[in-house]
């Protein structure tokens, strides 16, 4: 049965700070005038994704709504007294996108545009179980692919988010599921931003006030250590990033050597999916 | 013909018999007075005649061995000899035993020689006095209201059963009676009234039965009888108890015959062969035909004996092994006798009735027996709930569990299987057992040679071991499903028990003896707060520091004390803050003998399999483990809880009371310690953990206060659980109120507990001017004693203290100030306090309130709710610094130092006042302005505007920005006037140029441009940001604007040019072209920047045409690279001294 349709529907186009979530709201910005974008900060983005939204902004020449932008992961990682997320206990998603963005849209009847692209149409991006919200895959729909996506970025004039440059994915600085190389990718380019990452897997927060770091290595899953990258903690991952960068820069020679004339970003994507030592967040990475 | 035609099976009583309803039924149907039966009768009929032959009797025996059969036996054999139950019993005692039975008759008519019968004073003693049961008896035998004697009755049956109940009326009153006829008394489970007595030994006196059993005896001996039945012996209820109260009883049980009521194997075979009546009397001979032909098997098997004997006849269909084996198996797996008769007459599956109801009897030819799958098939179905409560039980459940897996075996291999299995459950080395003649023996037929059985047989245990079903184990010579374990648990067990000798008991009890915590149910209650207290086995001689490190959470201590002696003055707990209780014991050598057993046990319990413990010797261990462990928690309780001294040893010492239990005299120690816990009445509040739903409530209940303190009930609307906590602990307690003056407003509370714990919070937070408290502090001086809150309510209380006092309080997360307490904060301000701190700003000095008030004037602070406090306007100032964008936080372009320097001091100032009184004036260049300074209005006032001056200089930074931008994209592209002018003017150009843009930046460049949905502004920083290679303006630097005036003046030549070229083409067609800009450098020194187009099908006619030319050029100078290069030097010095195609005018010349 239809509903009243008194009520104004709402489009909504979520970023991710990702390239391709990022050319949709390009993409979208004429075809819907009135849509509302949105972003759910966690409060621990690189800050490329932060300058990346800021020329975002510009060209949509719409402010992104920061949804949650008072919880974020530090906030709950204080909740949960150090409990850290990962894969088995994914809380960061639940809190962080997925309950903002069902606040945010409430109760009110929603079109939420996903950005699949037409070459991964296979994929499953995270679609809300809500009645309210109905999901719509433009780039789907009109055959957008990789190629496309790069271009709509480039004609917009804001190219793709730099750290495409070391790392495929958007998302938090310490994302559980990066790959070994990326996590050697954050060292290098952020040494700040690795270094409240082997914080936090030892359940501490950094620079929390005056009184120095707060651990809660007391609380929550007391004498349990758990590691963000499989097997091994952070500061053993590093002892051994030579090695790690090396497998990588041969996975990335063995994917040169297989296909001509591509771009960097691809050469690094598919140089990631041999290494395969991770995987994606369906949430996040959209 | 049915077997059941052919035999009768007698049916009995099977299910257990009440002594009280069945007596009064008098129902002897079916029983059989076994041979232990007939000894009682005939004991009691001594008895009958001769005092001095003893008219005292207890039978003891097992369950369901036919006790109680044997009370209602006796009970029919004492009625009035008119009676039909007097009939039916002589009758029956006959059969059996004629000269018995005259014998009897003889001794009852010697006795009274009248023929009314005895009175039967019939009871089944619950856990009572035996003083009761015996009235109670007493009146069922004088039920009878009528007659010469109702007077006397009448007067037994007013006697109030509940209450005290005299041994000397009862003795006078028995008196009476045993003169009008005799009385015979009959108490069934006896041991109940023994059980009664050790529980409580003031009570249960037994005195009455000694005296009642006096009056039978002796010279003046009366017609009294006592005949009590029960499971264990005397001795072994009264265990346990103290020496006294065991004398007392070794006195009465002189007095009684004890005859153990335990069938012989025997006479369980009796009785099992008198419970067939064969009908076909050619049973007889083929049966003793069949035992002829088996002879030599049967001797081997170890049955001669039985098969010499005339009930084995009887007892077809079993043949002579089950017949063997009933007996042990009943005793071992179940009830006697009772299940012996379930298997043979009930109608449950598998008994011996209901396959004889189903089996065909033929008349001739070989006999068909029940053999021992057949009982093993009765006690998997019908008796398996009998056999949990077996001891031995874990033995059955292996077998039951191989038998039940075993796949794929034949009829006779199965058959063989269970044979196995249930010799097995009774062998204990005996000659029965599983050894091959008697497994022979279950498989035998007439037809077979013995060469042919042996073959058989040999055939199907091979079998069976291939497949691991059965084991032979030589050393005992039989065959076992049951493993059994050659684990030596005797020895392991003992070694174990040697290791730990020397430890000392507490450690002992500590380690295997789990206490748990224990709760002060009363002031729990009264309080709504759960006082818990942990409970320790301690050695006060020794080590006590041990005792102090219990859980914060926890209330306080029970110490099970293991030394009788100590010091309990100085056992240095005095500060300790939360209370000790110390329980010492009298006896601990029972205890310390147990506490190594289960520890032992235990030890030997975590042994690995690869040191032996295997799995049947582990379940073994676990099932003596149960037993001890429960043993020792009785001791346990014992010692330290009945015959123990309480003493309080923190704070102070003081003795308690135990006799109310362990539970109240915490209750009193919690009222000491814990004086001035307030009444928290609500269940969902007063806890140290809440449950998800009370979490829930307290997080909406803290938003509440947070946003509308000043509502009525913090403006929750309903009634759920937020609500209820409400009135709980803010309305009842006056913590939140109504005046016609304030409003709704929380304050000190009206109920005095309360009031006492708000002032204690405002006590800390006033003295926090100089050193912050932090408000898990304030939270555990609450917790702490005398006040012991708990967690659940802390939250709430501190939190309105902070909500009151928001004006004069700053709170600190982490060190840092909180600007906002908005919910998020709240939510982590509830759950880890201890981030937080508190200070106390009183900024009431005279020149900081006028500075101040200045501030407010000159910033338009305005608050419509609140007063402007010095929280409020600092927090004002920084919500202006935080709305500047990363630009206007970074630049210093255009600022002056004032402002870069103010700005700064905001970034990273952490004390408020330290940056308005101090850092602030001095940055404009006064005095910083401290409570002692004198302050003149005038000079607060400009300090003030000063600071509002540099603030809007910040703010204004970015619009300045923008206008530069404007300003260089104007000049850049040579287009004038003002941004709207501007815009048109660009749109225009570009408009022309969509589609036809092979450079990329510049593509971007000319795509921004025609944005038409973008605002002015909008437009101008999206062109900016385009320009920039996609940075946007409000996050420039400095660098940045130098950068970007250098590349708007690239863009806007470009784009002038393009603009050129774009006419030129268009006027010959409208292909897409790709401009190339060349700059050249002649020897002069002077420069020629130029730009030419090519289109994609220039590029395409150029080559066909170069093709050879480049080919020819390649020979001539050796290579390609070469020829190229020649030919662009040719080209150039060609090309630029002429005219060409493209417009020159449009190409800019250096000089």
């Amino acid at each position: 049965m239809p509903k009243a349709t008194d009520k104004k529907v709402r489009h909504i186009c979520g970023i991710s700070g990702g390239k391709d979530s990022s050319a949709m709201a390009v993409y979208m910005r004429e075809r819907v005038p009135d849509m509302e974008y949105f972003f759910c900060d966690t409060g621990a983005e690189l800050p490329e994704t932060y300058e990346y939204l800021d020329k975002l902004e510009v060209t949509l020449g719409k402010p992104i709504a920061r949804l949650n932008s008072k919880k974020g992961f530090d906030h709950y990682f204080e909740l949960y007294r150090g409990t850290l997320p990962s894969p088995n206990m994914r809380w960061c998603t639940k809190k962080m996108k997925i309950e903002p963005i069902e606040e945010w849209v409430g109760q009110d009847e929603v079109i939420s545009y996903v950005a699949i692209r037409a070459d991964e149409s296979n994929r499953k991006g995270y679609v809300s179980t809500k009645p309210n919200i109905q999901a719509r895959f433009p780039f789907i729909e009109d055959g957008i692919d990789h190629a496309g996506v790069l271009s709509i970025l480039e004609n917009a004039g804001i190219g793709l988010p730099e750290y495409y440059s070391w790392r495929t994915r958007s998302g938090c600085y310490f994302c559980f599921y990066q790959r070994k190389s990326e996590w050697v990718g954050l060292a290098e380019k952020h040494p700040d931003l690795f270094e409240k990452a082997v914080a936090i897997e030892n359940k501490v927060r950094l620079d929390a006030g005056e009184e120095g770091n707060a651990s809660y290595d007391q609380f929550a899953m007391k004498e349990r250590q758990y590691t963000w990258s499989g097997g091994e903690s952070l500061n053993e991952l590093i002892a051994r990033k030579d090695e790690i960068m090396e497998r990588h820069l041969q996975a990335q020679e063995r994917a040169k050597a297989n296909r001509k004339n591509l771009p960097i970003f691809e050469i690094l994507g598919a140089a990631f999916d041999e290494e395969d030592d991770s995987q994606q967040c369906s949430v996040c990475a959209l | 013909m049915k077997l059941a035609n052919a035999i009768e099976i007698k049916s009995r009583f099977s299910s257990s018999i009440n002594l009280e309803r069945d007596t009064a039924k008098g129902s002897l149907s079916g029983y059989i007075p076994t041979g232990r039966a007939l000894d009682v009768v005939r004991r009691l009929a001594h008895g009958l005649a001769d005092s001095s032959l003893g008219r005292s009797i207890s039978i003891t025996g097992p369950h369901g061995g036919g006790k109680s059969s044997l009370a209602v036996f006796i009970d029919c054999l004492v009625s009035p000899n008119s009676s039909k139950e007097y009939k039916d019993a002589i009758a029956l005692l006959r059969e059996f035993d004629a000269e018995l039975a005259q014998y009897w008759i003889d001794s009852v008519k010697k006795l009274s020689g009248s023929s009314s019968g005895f009175y039967k004073a019939v009871a089944t003693a619950n856990r009572e006095p035996i003083i009761v049961s015996l009235l109670r008896a007493l009146q069922r035998a004088t039920e009878e209201k009528n007659g010469p004697n109702s007077s006397l009755h009448k007067k037994i049956n007013t006697l109030n059963i509940e209450g005290d109940i005299d041994p000397h009326t009862i003795l006078s009153l028995v008196k009476e009676l045993a003169k009008i006829k005799p009385i015979i008394f009959v108490v069934d489970e006896f041991g109940k009234n023994l059980e009664a007595y050790v529980d409580s030994p003031a009570k249960g006196d037994p005195y009455i039965l000694q005296a009642l059993s006096e009056l039978g005896q002796g010279s003046e001996a009366l017609p009294i009888f006592i005949i009590t039945l029960q499971h264990l012996s005397f001795d072994e209820y009264v265990q346990g108890t103290t020496v006294a109260q065991r004398r007392e009883w070794a006195k009465i049980q002189g007095r009684f015959q004890d005859i153990p009521f335990i069938e012989s194997a025997l006479q369980s075979r009796r009785l099992v062969a008198s419970v067939f009546t064969q009908k076909d009397s050619s049973i007889k001979t083929r049966y003793k035909k069949w035992l002829d032909s088996h002879r030599s098997l049967i001797n081997e098997s170890g049955l001669g004996d039985i098969a010499k004997s005339s009930d084995t006849l009887s007892a077809f269909p079993l043949d002579p092994l089950t017949l063997a084996v009933l007996p042990p198996l009943c005793s071992r797996y179940g009830q006697n006798e009772r299940t012996l008769f379930s298997f043979l007459a009930s109608k449950e599956k598998s008994s011996v009735a209901s396959y004889m109801v189903e089996k065909e009897f033929n008349k001739t030819g070989e006999l068909e027996f029940i053999g021992l799958d057949r009982v093993y098939d009765y006690f998997l179905e019908s008796a398996s709930t009998l056999l949990s409560t077996s001891t031995t039980a874990s033995r059955w459940l292996e077998i039951e569990t191989r038998i039940r897996d075993a796949q794929g075996l034949t009829l006779e291999e199965m058959k063989v299987l269970k044979s196995i299995g249930i010799l097995n459950l009774i062998s204990s080395g005996g000659a029965l057992r599983a050894t091959k003649s008697v497994l022979k023996l279950t498989l035998a037929e007439t037809a077979l040679s013995p060469a042919q059985l042996e073959k058989k047989a040999h055939k199907i245990l091979e079998k069976l071991e291939e497949k691991g079903l059965v084991v032979y184990r030589a050393f005992a010579d039989e065959f076992r499903i049951w493993q059994g374990s050659d684990f030596d648990l005797r020895t392991a067990v003992e070694i174990a028990r040697k290791s730990i000798s020397q430890t000392p008991l507490h450690q002992l009890l500590n380690e295997v003896s789990d206490l748990g915590p224990v709760v002060a149910a009363r002031v729990s209650q009264d309080k709504g707060v759960l006082r818990v207290f942990s409970q320790v086995f301690a050695d006060l001689n020794k080590d006590t520091s041990s005792i102090t490190q219990i859980d914060e959470h926890i209330d306080g201590v029970v110490v099970f004390s293991t030394s009788a002696d100590s010091d309990l003055k100085n056992l240095g707990f005095q500060h300790f803050n939360k209370p000790i209780v110390v329980l010492i014991p009298q006896d601990l050598d029972l205890l310390h003998d147990i506490a190594l057993e289960v520890t032992a046990i235990h030890q030997v319990l975590s042994q690995s399999a690869e040191q032996g413990l295997d799995w049947v010797a582990r379940k073994e261990l676990i099932e003596r483990y149960v037993v001890v462990k429960q043993k020792l928690q009785e001791v346990t309780s014992t010692a330290w809880l009945s015959s123990s001294q309480w003493f309080c040893v923190a704070p102070k010492l003081q003795k308690l009371d135990s006799a109310k239990g362990l539970s109240s005299a915490l209750s009193v120690v919690t009222d000491l310690v814990y004086s001035k816990t307030p009444r928290v009445s609500n269940e969902m509040i007063a806890r140290r953990e809440l449950t998800g739903q009370g979490a829930k409530a307290r997080r909406t209940l803290l938003d509440s206060i947070r946003t509308s303190s000043n509502k009525e009930a913090f403006g929750i609307t309903g009634f759920g659980p937020d609500r209820a906590i409400y009135e709980a602990v803010f309305r009842s307690t006056g913590l939140h109120s109504f005046t016609k003056s304030d409003g709704w407003k929380i304050k000190r509370p009206t109920d005095p507990h309360w009031a006492e714990i708000w002032d204690v919070i405002n006590k800390l937070v006033d003295g926090a001017t100089k050193e912050r408290v932090s408000v898990s502090e304030i939270q555990s001086e609450l917790s702490r004693a005398p006040y012991g809150l708990k967690e659940g309510v802390l939250p709430l209380l501190s939190f309105a203290v902070l909500t009151s006092r928001k004006n004069d309080l700053a709170i600190y997360e982490h060190g840092s100030l909180i600007l906002d307490l908005d919910d998020a904060v709240l939510e982590r301000l509830a759950k880890n306090p201890t981030n937080f701190t508190v200070r106390n700003y009183a900024a009431k000095s005279k020149s900081r309130s006028i500075y101040l008030n200045e501030i407010v004037k000159a910033f338009g602070i305005s608050n419509a709710d609140t007063e402007d406090t010095f929280i409020q306007i600092v927090k004002a100032l920084y919500r202006e610094m935080y709305a500047l964008n990363p630009y206007a936080k970074n630049t210093k372009a255009t600022l002056s130092k004032e402002s870069v320097a103010i700005r700064q001091a905001f970034l990273t100032a952490s004390e408020p006042d330290r940056l308005l009184f101090e850092q602030i004036p001095q940055i404009i260049g006064v005095s910083p302005i401290f409570p002692e300074t004198k302050l003149a209005a005038s000079d607060a006032s400009s300090l003030a505007l000063s600071l509002a001056e540099f603030f809007r200089e910040l703010k204004s930074s970015y619009p300045r920005l923008l206008e530069v931008i404007r300003k260089s994209i104007a000049e850049a592209t040579s287009t004038n006037g003002e941004l709207v002018s501007m815009r048109k003017q660009l749109q225009g150009q570009a408009t022309n140029l969509e589609g036809r843009v092979l450079d990329k930046s510049l593509h971007s460049f000319v795509v921004a441009i025609q944005r038409d949905e973008l605002s002015n502004q909008e437009w101008l920083e999206n062109l900016a940001m385009v320009t920039l290679d996609g940075t946007p303006a409000r996050s420039w630097n400095d660098e940045d604007i130098n950068l970007f005036s250098v590349k708007i003046y690239e863009m806007g030549g470009a784009l002038k040019r393009l603009q050129a070229l774009l006419y030129d083409r268009l006027s010959k067609n409208e292909t897409p072209f790709e401009a190339i800009r060349i700059t050249l450098t002649h020897p002069d020194g002077s420069e020629v920047v130029d730009v030419l187009s090519i289109t994609e099908q220039e590029k395409v006619q150029i080559s066909s045409v170069m093709g050879s030319v480049t080919e020819q050029l390649e020979s001539m100078f050796g290579s390609s690279s070469a020829g190229k290069s020649a030919l662009l030097a040719w080209l150039t010095s060609e090309e630029t001294g002429s005219d060409t195609a493209i417009d020159k005018g449009k190409a800019k010349k250096n000089a």
